[in-house]
């Protein structure tokens, strides 16, 4: 693959340092320092700026895709992206729909994109996973994960 | 309270069948977890995690450390038994461990490898027991100019270490320290980079990225990577301790990994990986038989796992007496004790005595109890090794929003998680390692806090720091750890 994601990465790493550099100036920071204290914002701005001045320097220098640790095809970047934004969905769901109506479609979807092909062994882990995991939490060690609004398993 | 007293407070404590079973329980699951192929310390540790949030202190640190020593020795089975390391600090044993299976002495190798981890894990104790109470005394005497200083250092270690690229790891690092600047100002209270949104008011849950740099990265690639497929069969699986001539006539070997192990545990950052290579590569030049090197010798092992494992005990010695994680399982290993109310450094010597003897003794049973799950498991391990993949992983992520979860109850938590999980494959992508980028995270508070106070104490003046002997000879300790690479890559220049 002729992409080199060294290149992407870095040169999103070093825009966003600086755009984040830049937003320390605004007014919100203008706040006084007392007794040889210094701004609220010095430090950040020093690791933006180091985190700025590095990203450069490796985008300078990346040699491109054969460089890095594994490399990335279509399919895998596809399959890569579809679990993490279940993931996401499953994160967003939580609140909102509660724990097992959020985790049991999220933890078959993962397994199926995963690759995972058998159904019975799938269907019951899905279910029988999460519901153990909530009542493993809010009944036996009372760390309350979030409730599923209209499906009463108390 | 004399150590006497101490010992039996400890000991009561242990007795304890929550802690007896918090052991038992975290030493065949770390073994178990370590032994599956790309989980790893961290992830075991992760998965863990929220279990340990309802569990009193006792029995939830010796949950944790039984996991953190276990997990390491576990990496070793499959790396013998299916030429795969479970654990990247076994990658050195897949070298002679899998040469021996090969010839059907599987079970001796495991034997070694069991032997040696244990070895290496005690001989690591007894220096963890001796080092870290007097470092923590020393550690009364650092005020904020060296506790900059000491941040300072530990920063420049784990960049210089890290796997591959030292600018890598630099970047890393310093990504890892701003990601801690996010949310309230300590001396202020003023928020920084919130951007309206009230989640990150608060700042970020140093578990949360954890959790995603580690567990979730490493579920989303496996993911993209997966493909079905059979483990290659060896012969000989079992458990068959070492002789005991063959074992003396390597008492040097394993002396000498685990001074190696434990040497380069204690430096921040450096972790097992480091230690084993280190390790395997001094065995190989010293050893007696090292032509049998790479094709089945048990030094090799020995080397290796002794190493590993030795690397745990070492670790650990800056994470309780200073409060500077070494790698990602001593970051959870300290984000555990925070949570628990016990904060590293001389007061967890001083006022709490019994729970470091307490840990001492965990580390010490379980590193014995390696041995008998070594005996017991060799068969067991390898029909759960078989469990497929996918559903292991989904187990990944399932514990790991809960864990996410369940540190401060907020499911911004667990969006956080996800968003370094898909974070943490970005950098792998680009050949950055995600370990620097918590251990910055963890030291960045104090390191802000330390700098900032230093200088009001000096009415602003960066010189003085300079004043202040303990922070010099630190700061010379960290520029000789810059200089030294250079130095050796220009002389290896001119001599080309």
């Amino acid at each position: 693959m002729s992409i080199s994601y060294e290149r992407i990465v870095f040169a999103v790493i070093a825009l966003a340092a600086a755009v984040l550099f830049g937003s320390t100036f605004s007014e919100e920071y203008d706040v006084p320092s007392f007794g040889g204290d210094v701004s609220t914002v010095f430090t950040p701005r020093l690791f933006l700026a180091l985190i700025f001045l590095l990203a450069l320097f490796l985008l300078a220098t990346a040699k491109g895709a054969a460089a890095v640790e594994f490399s990335l095809g279509a399919a895998e970047a596809t399959k890569l992206l579809t679990v993490a934004g279940v993931s996401l969905v499953v994160a967003f769901a939580l609140p909102h729909a509660g724990f097992v109506a959020a985790a049991a479609p999220g933890m078959f979807l993962f397994c199926l994109l995963f690759g995972y092909r058998h159904w019975i062994t799938l269907g019951l882990t899905s279910v029988l996973g999460p519901l153990a995991v909530w009542y493993l939490f809010n009944h036996l060690l009372e760390l309350p994960l979030p409730v599923t609004p209209w499906i009463s398993l108390s | 309270m004399n150590l006497g007293e101490n010992l039996a407070l400890a000991l009561s404590q242990i007795a304890s069948w929550e802690v007896m079973l918090a052991i038992l329980v975290g030493t065949a699951y770390g073994t178990l977890v370590g032994a599956l192929p790309g989980m790893g310390t961290v992830v075991a540790l992760v998965v863990a995690l929220p279990f340990t949030y309802s569990m009193e202190t006792p029995a939830a640190i010796a949950l944790l450390l039984s996991i953190y020593c276990s997990s390491v020795y576990g990496g070793s089975i499959t790396a013998i038994l299916i030429n795969t390391p479970g654990t990247p600090q076994s990658a050195a044993t897949v070298l002679d461990g899998y040469p021996m299976a090969r010839a059907g002495k599987a079970d001796l190798a495991l034997g070694w490898a069991t032997f040696a981890s244990a070895f290496g894990g005690v001989f690591s104790l007894v220096v963890l027991i001796v080092a870290a109470p007097q470092l923590a005394r020393l550690s009364v005497h650092f005020g904020p100019v060296e506790t900059f200083a000491l941040i300072l250092f530990a920063l420049t270690c784990i960049a210089w270490v890290s796997s591959g690229s030292t600018v890598k790891g630099l970047l890393a690092g310093a990504i890892g320290l701003f990601l801690a600047s996010i949310g309230p100002d300590n001396m202020t209270g003023l928020s920084r980079f919130g951007f309206g949104v009230d989640a990150l008011a608060g700042g970020l849950s140093l578990i949360s990225v954890l959790i995603g740099l580690f567990a979730l990265s490493e579920a989303f690639t496996r993911a993209a990577y997966y493909r079905e497929g059979k483990p290659p069969d060896v012969a000989g699986v079992g458990f068959r301790m070492p002789p005991w001539h063959d074992i003396r006539i390597r008492i040097r070997m394993l002396l000498q990994s685990s001074a190696i192990g434990t040497a380069i545990g204690i430096l921040p950052g450096t972790g097992a990986t480091a230690a084993t290579f280190v390790s395997y590569a001094e065995a190989k030049r010293t050893s007696p038989r090292r032509e049998g090197f790479g094709k089945g010798e048990p030094d090799g092992v020995v080397a290796s796992e002794a190493a590993n494992n030795a690397v745990t005990g070492g670790a650990l010695v800056p994470t309780l007496a200073l409060g500077i994680p070494g790698d990602g399982g001593t970051v959870v290993l300290l984000g555990a004790l925070l949570i628990q109310g016990l904060v590293p450094g001389v007061q967890l010597f001083q006022n709490n005595p019994e729970i470091m003897i307490g840990a001492f003794i965990v580390i010490l049973i379980a590193n014995l109890l390696m041995v008998l799950f070594g005996v017991l498991g060799a068969q067991g391990f390898r029909r759960i090794m078989g469990l497929p993949e996918p559903l292991l992983m989904g187990w990944v992520v399932l514990m790991s929003v809960v864990g996410a979860f369940a540190v401060r109850g907020n499911p911004i938590d667990v969006i956080v998680a996800v968003l370094a999980g898909i974070f943490g494959v970005l950098l792998r992508l680009a050949g950055v390692p995600v370990a620097p980028v918590v251990i910055g995270m963890a030291l960045g508070t104090t390191l802000e806090q330390s700098l900032r106070q230093g200088l009001m104490l000096n009415d602003g003046s960066f010189l003085a720091f300079f004043g202040e002997p303990i922070a010099v000879g630190i700061f010379a300790v960290t520029v000789v750890f810059i200089a030294a690479p250079i130095y050796t890559a220009l002389r290896k220049g001119r001599g080309a």
